[in-house]
């Protein structure tokens, strides 16, 4: 049962902490005044006393510090730190923030769209096609053509028997060409949005080298700076994925105007796209992020 | 080792009584006749953790002193695992020192 208490007792830290901080000082402030009594009992003075008592007590901010990671769950507390931080950085370099936003979003919006209506349009299964030439009606010649089939195979299924005029009507598009033409542009949207989330967070880190190398100096670790990088570009790519699936849906709303037989909202190629979207945003991040997490503080530092 | 500074600090509550971080942090000075080189803050991250495990329970109170400080005492289950650390700390004893015995 202990570990419910500690992770009650850890879990909740986060929302305590000013008042927990206010607390460990009273603590800390009681030992020291304790210690220097006992010292001024023992002949010191004043100076003395509290020279002793500060040096028997060790480092107080290391002490701090520890008390405050064995407080928290660290994780958690550093996650939100991160959090607040990266909104700070977002408000103080809106140019970041906004050119993911407005590479993502276009990129998110024709990328749902266009495969919402590829997979209505082109994503039937394999088909084989008979042409039979008779002379009587079709009518008569339906459940025959179906007789024949299944003599051979009885588990084929026979979706369509058409007249062979409906049949040239409904194949006046060439769906697959389109489809793959339009699936195309998505996926190029879908690359150059990457492409710009990249760039842009490159960049970024390539400007803050020096702040990477002060921070692995004071003993961050490499996998915090790394997570510090993706949580910072996880806000714009996860706010221009919104406006892009908003884009999408107006988007769509058109194509539905022009084409048959559109869905309002597929919900396979909406999440499709997100996925995939996300997956390639975390990819094109890391790159960037690991690099910041191998920046080497002896020379960033010593570089003006 | 992080399980030496947990069992002296239980052992001195436990014979002490309630009492506050310094005074736990002096009390092991003295039984350890300072063998024990101890920053006395570390015992406060230490103290904590007892808590969170709930072994120790602590209060505000006022010192001998007229001071205002934070006690700290044993809980129910706190005693219990002293019989357990103990128990831990003399086979360990035991080990090493069949170890350390000049032949064998």
């Amino acid at each position: 049962m202990d570990w419910i208490r500690i992770l009650f007792s850890r879990g909740l830290s986060p929302f305590r902490g000013k008042r927990l901080d206010a607390d460990l000082d009273k603590e800390l402030r009681a030992h020291l005044d304790l210690a220097i009594e006992e010292n001024l009992r023992r002949g010191m003075n004043e100076a003395q006393a509290r020279t002793a008592a500060l040096r028997s007590f060790g480092g107080l901010t290391q002490i701090r510090e520890s008390y405050r990671a064995q407080r928290g769950l660290p994780s958690l507390e550093q996650i939100a730190r991160d959090i607040r931080y990266a909104f700070r950085q977002l408000r103080k370099s809106p140019g970041f923030a906004l050119t993911a936003i407005l590479s993502l979003a276009p990129g998110i919006g024709a990328a749902t769209s266009v495969f919402s209506v590829v997979n209505a349009g082109a994503y039937t299964p394999l088909t084989l096609s008979l042409l039979v030439r008779s002379s009587q009606p079709s009518d008569a010649l339906i459940p025959e053509m179906r007789r024949a089939v299944w003599r051979i195979d009885p588990q084929v299924a026979i979706p369509a028997l058409k007249s062979m005029d409906e049949q040239v009507g409904d194949s006046v598009g060439s769906d697959t060409f389109q489809a793959m033409l339009l699936s195309g542009f998505g996926a190029s949207a879908l690359l150059l949005a990457l492409l710009g989330v990249y760039g842009v967070l490159a960049y970024s880190v390539s400007l803050r080298r020096q702040e990477f190398g002060i921070r692995i100096a004071l003993g961050s670790r490499r996998s915090a700076l790394v997570g510090l990088v993706l949580r910072q570009a996880a806000y714009p790519v996860l706010l221009g994925t919104g406006f892009g699936l908003a884009m999408g849906l107006l988007a769509l709303r058109w194509i539905r105007s022009l084409l048959y037989q559109t869905p309002v909202m597929d919900p396979l190629a909406l999440g499709g796209s997100v996925l995939l979207l996300l997956v390639a945003a975390t990819i094109a991040a890391i790159v960037p992020a690991r690099r910041a997490a191998s920046t080497d503080p002896m020379r960033v530092l010593r570089m003006e | 080792m992080q399980g030496t500074l947990d069992l002296m600090m239980l052992k001195t509550l436990e014979s002490m009584g309630r009492l506050h971080g310094y005074g736990i942090a002096r009390r092991i000075e003295q039984v350890s006749a300072n063998t024990v080189s101890l920053n006395q803050g570390t015992i406060y991250p230490a103290l904590l953790r007892l808590e969170q495990r709930g072994w120790v329970k602590s209060e505000w109170g006022v010192s001998e002193t007229g001071r205002r400080a934070k006690f700290y005492s044993l809980t129910r289950s706190g005693r219990k695992q002293i019989g357990r650390q103990t128990e831990n700390w003399e086979r360990i004893a035991a080990t090493m020192a069949r170890f350390l015995a000049p032949s064998n």
